[in-house]
This record gives C-alpha cells, sequence and structure tokens, in this order.
C-alpha cells in the first residue's frame, strides 16, 4: 500500500517535471532567458538624432541593469552620423557595434557594400533572442525597407517616417473650407486660405535637398513611378514636370524666404499658426503639433493622406534601423541590445513619446489607447499606415546615388519656386545627374 | 671624436628633425595621400577597386562651371567678409584704448563671439535670421524698416553670412588692432593736440598711419581663415539657397562626404590648396611691401 502510494508520488512528481519542461518552458521562456550572457562587457552605438534614439538613451540605464553591460549611445546630426558611419565601415574599423541606418537613403549603399549583419538566424534563435521578440509583429512596409535584395535583414526597424497632410480644421470651418482629398483640391483650397502675413496658404520644404520628397510625394500621387527595376529614375516624364510645376505653384502661397526652409522652419511656422497646410511627416512631426505648451495649433490641427491612383490615400516613407557593424568583435553583445530596444515594450513607451513606431500590436495595445493624447485623425492615418489601407510607397527613389539626386533635382526645384521653367531646368538636371554617373 | 664633431656642427638640424618628423606624419602624407587618389576614381562603398585614370578629375574639375562658380563665391564671401572686421574692430579698437569705468569688462564682453562656438553662433543666427519669426525681422517690421530674407534667399545670402562672419572676426580684429595702438607714444597725441589737430584729423593723419601695419596683419591671416571657412556656412545654410553659397569648401564636403567621390573631391582639395597657397604668398608679400 505504502508501495503504491510512493509510486504514485515519484509519478506525479516526475510527470509534473516533464509538463513543466515541456509546456511551461515556452511560457516562462522570456523569463528564463539569459539576460546576462555577456555582462562586463560594453557596446558603443553610434545613431543619427532622432527622438526614438533620443528616448532609448533616456531609459538606457535599464538595459544596462538588465544585461550587466555597459552602452555607449552617441547620437549626432542625421548629415553628420551618415558621414561618420560610411568613413567607419569603408575603414573597416569595428568602433561602433550598434549602428543607426536611414534605410530610405543607404539601403542600396549597404546592402551593395555588404555592411551588414544578416540578422535571420540571431532572430532565429532562442538562446539570442527572447520569446516574446515576435518578429511578425513588425509592418510588413517596414521589414521590406530593411530587406537586402537577397533577402536578408540588414537591420531591426526603429522610428518611421510618413508624409501626409497637415491642416488647420479651425481655418477650414471658419472659410467652409471642404478637406482636401487630392493635390489639385489642395492647390485650390490653399488659394482660399491664403490670407498672408496673418496665415500662409501653404508652407513646405524649399530648401535643396530637403524639397525632394515633396516633389516626389506629388509625383506620385499624380500616379508617376520614381523608377523602375533597374534603377533609372523617371524626372523628365509629363507626370514628373507636372508634379515640379504643381510644387512651384503651391510655394507660391509659402512664406517669404521658404526656399531655405528645411523641416524645422516649416513645423515652427506651422506651428506658430501661421500656415494653413503643410505637407511632411505626419508620423513623427504631429507629437510635437499637438504638444498644447510648445504649440498654437494643439488641438486644431487635422492629419490625412491624400488619394493617389485608384483613389486609394497614399503616403511617402522613410525607414531607420538598427544594425550590427559587420566588423565589430561584439555581434552577438550588439545584437541584445537591439533586440532589447526594439522590444515592444520598449517601442510602446517610444510610441506614447510621440514617436511614430513599426510594430502592429502598439497600436492597439490599452495602454496606448487609453493614455495617448494623440487627435483621432492620427491615429486613423497611423491605422491606415500600418494595416495597408494606405499605400505606402519610398519618399524618394531607392538608388545608389540618391544623395546626388537630391542636391541635383532639389537645386532645380528651387530654381522653379522662384519662376524657372521646370521643363527646362528638369531637363537640365537629369543631364547633369546623366553626367556625374 | 668625429661622431661628436658632426653632432655638434649639426645639433641645429637634430634639434629639427622631431619636429619635422612629426609635421610630415601629420603634413605631408595626408598631402600625398590626397595627390595620390586625386588620380583615382574612388567612391567609398563601390563594388570596383580604386582605378587610375590619370588627370581626369583634374579635367573635369577645371570644365566644370559648378566648381568655377564656387571659386567666385568663395573669393566674394572672403572680400566681403573682411570688410566687417575692419570697421567695427577698428572703432572696438579706438573705443577699448580709451579709459573708462568698466572698460576691462566691455572688452571681455567683446571677445565673446570670437571664443564662442561656431555651429552655436550659427544656429541662434538662423534663429534670428528667420523672415517671419526671426527677432531680426521683428525689430525692423516694428520699427517701419524693410524686412530682408537674409540668408534665405539666394540675393542675400552670401551678405548675411558675411555679417556674422564679421561679427564673430572682428574681435580678432580689435585685439591686433589695439597692440598697435598701445605700441603708440603718447606723446604724439599730445604734440597733434598742441598743433590744434581736430579728432578726426587725428584719426586720419596720425592713428591711421601707425596702426596700418597691424591692420594689414589682422587682414592678412583672417583672409586665410576666411578663404578655408567651412562651418558658419554649412551649419547655416549647407551652401543653399539653391547653391548661392556653395563655396569651394562646401562643394569639396558634398562631393566627398554626401556623394563619396573620394577621388575627385581630392583632386579639387589639390587645387584649392594651389588657390590658398597662391592667395596667401600674395597677401604675404603685400604684408611684407606694407612693413
Amino acid at each position: 500500500m505504502f508501495k503504491q502510494m510512493l509510486m504514485k508520488v515519484a509519478w506525479t512528481i516526475g510527470l509534473s517535471t516533464f509538463l513543466f519542461l515541456a509546456v511551461g518552458f515556452d511560457a516562462f521562456g522570456a523569463e528564463r532567458f539569459d539576460w546576462k550572457r555577456y555582462s562586463g562587457q560594453t557596446l558603443v552605438a553610434g545613431f543619427e538624432t532622432l527622438p526614438y534614439y533620443k528616448f532609448v538613451q533616456s531609459i538606457i540605464g535599464e538595459f544596462e541593469n538588465l544585461t550587466g553591460m555597459k552602452v555607449h549611445m552617441d547620437i549626432i546630426p542625421e548629415q553628420q552620423m551618415r558621414q561618420k558611419k560610411v568613413i567607419e565601415l569603408e575603414s573597416r574599423s569595428g568602433s561602433l557595434d550598434v549602428i543607426g541606418m536611414a534605410m530610405h537613403v543607404e539601403k542600396i549603399l549597404i546592402d551593395e557594400a555588404g555592411w551588414y549583419v544578416a540578422l535571420d538566424d540571431f532572430i532565429r534563435n532562442p538562446s539570442l533572442t527572447p520569446p516574446d521578440f515576435n518578429w511578425p509583429d513588425f509592418y510588413p512596409g517596414s521589414v521590406n525597407w530593411v530587406t537586402s535584395k537577397g533577402g536578408k535583414i540588414m537591420g531591426i526597424p526603429g522610428q518611421f517616417g510618413g508624409d501626409g497632410l497637415f491642416y488647420r480644421k479651425d481655418i477650414l470651418k471658419e472659410k467652409g473650407v471642404a478637406v482636401p482629398k487630392t493635390f489639385a483640391e489642395l492647390e485650390e483650397a490653399v488659394k482660399k486660405l491664403h490670407d498672408p502675413p496673418r496665415v500662409y496658404g501653404f508652407v513646405g520644404r524649399g530648401l535643396k535637398n530637403a524639397n525632394i520628397p515633396i516633389w516626389n510625394g506629388i509625383m506620385v500621387h499624380l500616379g508617376e513611378r520614381l523608377q523602375d527595376d533597374a534603377g533609372n529614375v523617371f524626372t523628365t516624364t509629363p507626370l514628373a514636370i507636372e508634379a515640379a510645376k504643381m510644387y512651384a505653384r503651391l510655394m507660391k502661397y509659402a512664406p517669404p524666404g521658404a526656399i531655405g526652409y528645411n523641416w524645422y522652419e516649416c513645423q515652427s511656422m506651422f506651428m506658430q499658426g501661421r500656415a494653413a497646410f503643410w505637407y511632411d511627416g505626419v508620423t513623427n512631426n504631429a507629437g510635437a503639433v499637438e504638444e498644447a505648451a510648445k504649440s498654437k495649433v494643439a488641438g486644431k490641427t487635422g492629419y490625412t493622406a491624400l488619394l493617389g491612383p485608384g483613389g486609394k490615400p497614399m503616403a511617402e516613407s522613410a525607414q531607420s534601423a538598427m544594425a550590427i557593424n559587420p566588423y565589430s568583435p561584439k555581434k552577438e553583445p550588439a545584437w541584445y541590445f537591439i533586440h532589447w530596444a526594439s522590444s515592444a515594450p520598449v517601442q510602446l513607451r517610444a510610441l506614447l513619446a510621440g514617436t511614430g513606431m513599426p510594430r502592429k500590436s502598439l497600436y492597439q495595445a490599452k495602454e496606448f489607447r487609453s493614455t495617448t493624447h494623440m487627435p483621432e485623425d492620427w491615429l486613423s492615418f497611423m491605422q491606415g499606415y500600418m494595416s495597408g489601407e494606405i499605400n505606402v510607397v519610398p519618399m524618394v527613389p531607392v538608388i545608389k546615388r540618391v544623395s546626388e539626386y537630391r542636391d541635383i533635382f532639389g537645386v532645380a526645384l528651387t530654381k522653379m519656386i522662384e519662376g524657372g521653367d521646370p521643363a527646362a531646368l528638369l531637363k537640365e538636371a537629369s543631364e547633369e545627374f546623366a553626367k556625374q554617373k | 671624436m668625429k661622431v661628436k664633431r658632426w653632432v655638434d656642427r649639426h645639433t641645429y638640424h637634430l634639434l629639427m628633425l622631431p619636429g619635422l618628423t612629426l609635421m610630415g606624419v601629420l603634413i605631408l602624407i595626408p598631402v600625398f595621400y590626397a595627390l595620390q587618389m586625386s588620380v583615382f576614381e574612388y567612391s567609398i562603398g563601390g563594388l570596383q577597386a580604386p582605378r587610375f585614370i590619370g588627370l581626369e578629375n583634374y579635367v573635369r574639375l577645371l570644365s566644370s562651371g559648378r566648381f568655377l562658380l564656387s571659386i567666385v563665391r568663395t573669393l566674394y564671401y572672403t572680400i566681403l567678409s573682411l570688410v566687417w572686421p575692419i570697421i567695427i574692430g577698428t572703432v572696438a579698437a579706438l573705443i577699448f584704448h580709451q579709459s573708462f569705468i568698466g572698460r576691462g569688462l566691455m572688452r571681455t564682453l567683446f571677445l565673446v563671439p570670437y571664443m564662442a562656438t561656431p555651429a552655436a553662433v550659427a544656429l541662434i543666427w538662423v534663429l534670428m535670421f528667420h523672415p517671419e519669426l526671426g527677432v531680426i525681422n521683428y525689430l525692423l517690421r516694428g520699427v517701419g524698416l524693410p524686412t530682408p530674407l537674409w540668408i534665405f534667399s539666394e540675393h542675400t545670402v552670401i551678405p548675411s553670412l558675411s555679417m556674422v562672419e564679421g561679427w564673430r572676426s572682428a574681435p580678432f580684429f580689435m585685439i591686433i588692432v589695439l597692440g598697435g595702438l598701445s605700441a603708440i607714444p603718447r606723446d604724439v597725441f599730445e604734440a597733434a593736440k598742441v598743433d590744434g589737430a581736430s579728432p578726426l584729423q587725428t584719426f586720419v593723419h596720425i592713428i591711421l598711419p601707425l596702426i596700418r601695419p597691424h591692420m594689414v596683419i589682422a587682414t592678412v591671416l583672417n583672409g586665410i581663415l576666411l578663404l578655408k571657412a567651412i562651418d558658419l556656412i554649412y551649419v547655416m545654410t549647407q551652401g543653399g539657397p539653391g547653391r548661392a553659397s556653395e563655396t569651394i569648401n562646401i562643394l569639396l564636403y558634398l562631393e566627398a562626404f554626401s556623394f563619396y567621390h573620394i577621388g575627385y573631391a581630392s583632386a579639387i582639395a589639390v587645387v584649392f590648396s594651389i588657390i590658398i597657397v597662391i592667395t596667401t604668398g600674395v597677401l604675404m608679400r603685400y604684408r611684407r611691401g606694407e612693413s
């Protein structure tokens, strides 16, 4: 009898242990993930000045406590960071372990030069990646940005940019003007609301280089492609010329000196209530616009994606990503930093701070829905962006010589604002671009 | 014994050796490397290894309208930027040469623009120059004066940048001229006073000729620095609007670090160095003539 009882107890303990190991492993995997595996190591990470990286920097102590690692985060302006990383990578330096990449500018360069560590195996390896990392949670558009020609994951998506229209709901209502749905309607509405110097009808980037995404944005909305599959850019087609004309016409209603405006000058003008419409990054700039302490138009601004071909809403995108330096001797510790910084809890907190984040689940999270101060139409924009309801396309051609493209055509656009002939200027710029090949 | 004699005879050269070696490492190696790169087609991140192309980069450079225009802009910017410190620096030196309460404090405050970080100074000026939201146009509008577009227009960008550059380098000019003023003997002023010279006559006929060598030195040194200027222009306009403020250094920077054309950028650097050496030679010769 006693023997039978002893056997039962032994079976029960054995079975429970087996069940715990078989089933409980996954359920409690996250807790058992060995965060201290690389304790004592020091990492150096280099990033562009973006709100997401600044946010990660502000909570880096949490990562250091969790892992026992030390992280030095160098955050410098984006132009300087782009140059720094290219020089580091070209010289095969391992001084940076983690590098922030601007995929909309550098994707082809990084891919062709092989300046990345394919992260596919890291993501699949349960000893390196906690089970709650959930790679499929990332929005496919963002995943597409970080995928190489050969189908490898070059980096983990961070903050993204999606262009759309900012409009002053109060002024539109006051003047009885409907929210524009297309660029053509926008042009008409801009004329009606233009009341300088109190309120300018439109504000947009005029500075060379920075102005390219607006011209490209109008182009794709009119139904033109930015490039073909071979990487040849379309710059002198009738629709490219029409887009340039429309850009120049809209800029006539911009404040004097807009020829020298980058996005932050535009943002300042809009936040001061001095412009009725602004076309720029809705996903990232809306946070500042809705900050009542700094913005005169908080709570008075609407956000929308204008309609493109086939009447489908359209937005132009940019994507940042965190990647491992292929010359770093600390690839696995670097991956620890990346998967922590791009985990759902960290990205949720960054989203709550007003930065567009690429994980789909965040926008449904109770914590986000119940605490965000962002208006409903911004949330709809983000939802549409994530769900595929909005047609998301690159804001600049995905080519290796994108910096030259932006410089040469940016100057042509600047001259158009000053009254130059768009067709002639685009032809001239295209010839210059071809000559420098 | 022979060795000792040799060492004694060459002590002078031996003492120079460490300095020359350091100079060789820090200056000559990069110069020769730039010369070497300038005859190659070499792009960062390129799939092909650097390819020798002889003088092709130089031919392309000297036939490039963009490069030639950048030379014109560099000279325009340099000359214009030299005018402001001459006026402001000289006036300030004359004021600070007088005795008055708080002179030390005022002189220190006047030096602040020269000591401040160029990038920080540039960002503050960008905000102040904003045609709609900037404080300068706000004040001008307040008194009914026209409001220029400053750095936000192709026509006014270089004069505006040169104003900032002049404001920044005026203290440097003032220090050198002040040194010249302090060297003038008191009795010269007293003799002028006894002869009944007015303050303007004293300045034109006595002070100006005596401080002129110092003004020339300050102008030459400042001119050399201005030719190479990049920090203010890059932070404030990045060479824009359009290419209206694209000086040689900005073009060189763009070619090297935005377009990654290292070979072509090296050719620009070589030609630019030759321009600087020639200009410096001319200015130094002029200075020697003056002194």
